[in-house]
């Protein structure tokens, strides 16, 4: 840039009246971030898009193919199976994480000795990497040496270990608690903190007019905390949708194809044979669900913003 | 000039418009500096004259210690500065793949033959035929299978160093206990006496995986394929006629040992790991595996150690069949710089000198890929000698073919391991799970053609 048109530019920044500088000041602080969005999210999204309609092999050049990739997992021989356990771990999974994560909110919002301790406590299964909590649940549901069936044996409530990762009856069960047991403390905070949100005078209103607990609970926490509950809902119900690297380690998606989610599948063409086309065509299969949700979740979240202003 | 404040912060803290711009544009220079700086350390081929080596954590430690030592030394001698990097070989695969498709590859990487077979197509690997031979005249030349995997259209593109089987490993005092004096020279018989000899819940007489996450038995089911005269391809590396009588008998072997109640009923739900482990708790009497549950034994309980017997794989009416893939190879690969690629030369001859290439065959479980090493005192151990004869001729992936990149995706769906857990637990016949292997393999092939 020459002095000239520095200079020039300088003037006409001078020359401008206040509400157009601000106008220039807010998008020149929008362009980090503007260059973020699209480096980090609308590139390799539109790239995976991309590549679901190529045949791309790693190291290898891609060819256009059209909609093969989608007629060849539809016709996957456990397509149907893949798409039932997904929706099952993430629709009962996030129900059970709601109802534990509520009843665990519900009783630390009491006043009692050693609140803030089981609080803080509270977080830890949230904060275990998820390969860690894979590995020591796979131990503890192990059926040689595990400590379930230790105990079981030990109380002589079985006669013989139970195989609860190998037995179809089990094992989405063992991977489903696993799943709750990680995922329950983030409901339980968020839970927790909505309630601190709800005035006590509504609460001893209620108690004056002889509301029961559980009426209190139902009139009053119930519908003080529906907007914590979609959110959480929403977004939990997306993580464990891609859950993949607790059943990855506690099953690779047995007994048979018991347990399979569409992770797998990703992960098996894409990481372990090199297939990223085909890997990128099944991640983007779940991509309307997920964008679905993720819509209804950020208009939401417009209209709370709405409301506030 | 007047000084302009913006909003009520800036103005709280005093700040001129001009100090804001200055420093969002130092922030911004340092945010897009700072991949770029990064890149040049971390991103191998990029850190100068660093050398960027990848290798294997292996299930013996005291061997990665070792090679980690040797190539350090190597690096003093010659006054090279060398980063290395030692993980599992799932992890170093996956480090491969970003490595090439950015074309940032490491100069030498630890290989085993699936990465080899995946990797190949992509042309990261030099020609490595001249070291090969010199490394083949220095050693007696290399064992067949060890060439089969190195080599394509007539040259060879990595160097193996290890050749690792899968053998019967079994408990030698409880088939003496029931009368067997001998290990069983066919499935028939490694059945028979399983059921036998075991006392369930005990004690169960076979710790095969029905399991995907248990690959050690998808070798186990593919040998007994072989055994009963099936196979997936023919020599010319093509799909071969699935649905045949043979391939319907071996699988109706399967179903018939799982009728027979010799399997722990876990076996289900069995990792890579479980088997060992059954054979390391003395739950079970036969397993298939490398050497390592020796080791363990080795290590953790010596007094064990006699009581476990090494077995060929049984046989079945077509034959017998033992593995051999190449555990650990190294490669030199294709970066461009000419400079560091002659290095890794260097390296590769250090690593395959005599004190360095059998120090760490001592110290590691697998038999080497060359046959000057054959009077080591370890292999004078029967428990250990049985592993060096199936190096020698033990047949590879995809036999009777080349091992191919079909073949490989082939296998990592671990088809066998599925058509037995069809049958295990999903009840279905041998002619169901028939059907549905030669669907798998008709659908991977089907890309390649």
């Amino acid at each position: 840039m020459s002095v000239q048109s520095a200079v020039l530019g300088r003037t006409r920044y001078r020359d401008m009246t206040a509400r157009h500088k601000e106008w220039v000041l807010g998008y020149a602080m929008l362009v980090p971030a503007f260059f973020f969005i699209v480096g980090l999210i609308v590139y390799p999204a539109a790239w995976a898009i991309y590549l679901s309609f190529t045949d791309k092999v790693i190291g290898q050049p891609e060819k256009f193919v059209g909609f093969d990739n989608y007629v060849w997992l539809s016709q996957w021989p456990n397509f149907g199976r893949m798409i039932w356990n997904t929706v099952l771990l993430a629709v009962v999974g996030v129900a059970l994480k709601a109802f534990v994560g509520m009843t665990m909110a519900l009783a630390l919002n009491e006043q009692f000795i050693g609140r803030t301790v089981i609080r803080a406590l509270l977080f830890m299964p949230w904060t275990v990497p998820a390969f860690v909590a894979g590995l020591i649940w796979r131990w503890m549901y192990d059926d040689q040496n595990g400590l379930f069936n230790w105990a079981l044996l030990g109380m002589g409530l079985i006669d013989a270990p139970i195989s609860w990762l190998g037995d179809v009856r089990y094992a989405m069960g063992a991977v489903m608690s696993v799943v709750v047991w990680k995922g329950f403390p983030f409901f339980a905070i968020a839970f927790l903190a909505g309630m601190q949100g709800i005035p006590s005078e509504q609460y001893e209103a209620a108690e004056v007019d002889g509301a029961t607990s559980w009426q209190r609970f139902l009139y009053i926490t119930l519908p003080g905390l529906r907007h914590v509950m979609l959110i959480t809902c929403m977004l939990s119900l997306i993580w464990t949708a891609n859950t993949f690297d607790l059943v990855y380690i506690m099953t690779r998606g047995g007994p048979s194809n018991a347990t399979e989610v569409f992770t797998m599948l990703i992960y098996d063409q894409g990481i372990r044979n090199g297939r990223i086309g085909e890997a990128s065509t099944a991640a983007m299969m779940a991509m309307p669900i997920f964008a679905g949700l993720i819509i209804i979740l950020t208009r939401y979240l417009g209209d709370k913003d709405e409301e506030r202003v | 000039m007047p000084t302009t404040r913006i909003g009520t912060t800036l103005t709280r803290r005093g700040m001129t418009r001009r100090t804001l711009f200055k420093t969002a544009a130092v922030g911004l220079g340092a945010i897009s500096l700072a991949p770029l700086l990064s890149a040049c350390g971390m991103i191998p081929g990029m850190g100068g004259d660093k050398m960027t080596i990848w290798t294997d954590a292996t299930f013996a430690p005291p061997s990665d210690d070792f090679q980690t030592e040797e190539i350090n030394k190597w690096a003093k001698s010659k006054n090279v500065e060398v980063e290395i990097t030692r993980e599992t070989g799932d992890a170093v695969r996956q480090k491969l793949q970003a490595a090439t498709e950015s074309k940032q590859l490491p100069d030498v990487s630890q290989i085993d033959v699936g990465r080899f077979t995946a990797f190949y197509p992509a042309g990261i690997f030099i020609d490595h035929s001249e070291l090969y031979a010199e490394f083949g005249k220095q050693w007696g030349g290399f064992y067949k299978p060890a060439e089969r995997i190195a080599t394509r259209d007539g040259k060879q593109w990595m160097l193996p160093y290890s050749i690792d089987s899968n053998m019967i490993l079994y408990r030698k005092d409880i088939l003496e206990a029931a009368g067997f004096k001998e290990p069983p020279k066919t499935w028939d018989e490694l059945f028979d006496m399983a059921k036998k000899a075991q006392t369930p819940p005990n004690i169960y007489g076979v710790g095969f995986q029905f399991s995907k996450a248990g690959t050690d038995a998808e070798d186990t089911f593919y040998l007994m394929m072989h055994g009963y005269g099936g196979k997936i391809v023919n020599e010319d590396g093509k799909i071969a006629n699935i649905k045949t009588p043979e391939m319907l008998a071996f699988l109706t072997r399967i179903k018939s040992s799982w009728d027979m109640g010799v399997y722990p009923p876990g076996v289900t739900g069995w990792d890579n790991a479980a088997n060992n482990t059954a054979l390391q708790d003395e739950k079970v009497i036969f397993i298939q595996n490398p050497a390592s549950p020796l080791v363990w034994f080795r290590n953790n309980k010596p007094d064990m150690l006699p009581k476990i017997g090494v077995a060929s794989t049984p046989g079945g009416p077509k034959g017998t069949f033992n593995t051999a893939y190449v555990r650990d190879g190294f490669a030199v690969l294709n970066t461009g710089n000419q400079k560091r690629m002659d290095l890794s030369k260097d390296l590769m001859r250090h690593l395959y000198s005599k004190p360095v290439y059998t120090g760490w065959i001592n110290l590691a479980f697998p038999s080497p890929a060359v046959s000057g090493m054959e009077d080591l005192e370890i292999w004078k151990n029967p428990q250990r000698k049985g592993f060096l004869e199936a190096a020698k001729s033990g047949i590879l992936a995809g036999h009777p073919g080349q091992p191919s990149q079909a073949y490989s995706e082939f296998a990592n769906r671990a088809p066998m391991i599925s058509a037995a857990a069809r049958m295990a637990v999903d009840g279905w016949s041998p002619e169901q799970a028939l059907d549905e292997l030669a669907k798998t393999a008709e659908d991977v092939f089907s890309k390649y053609k």
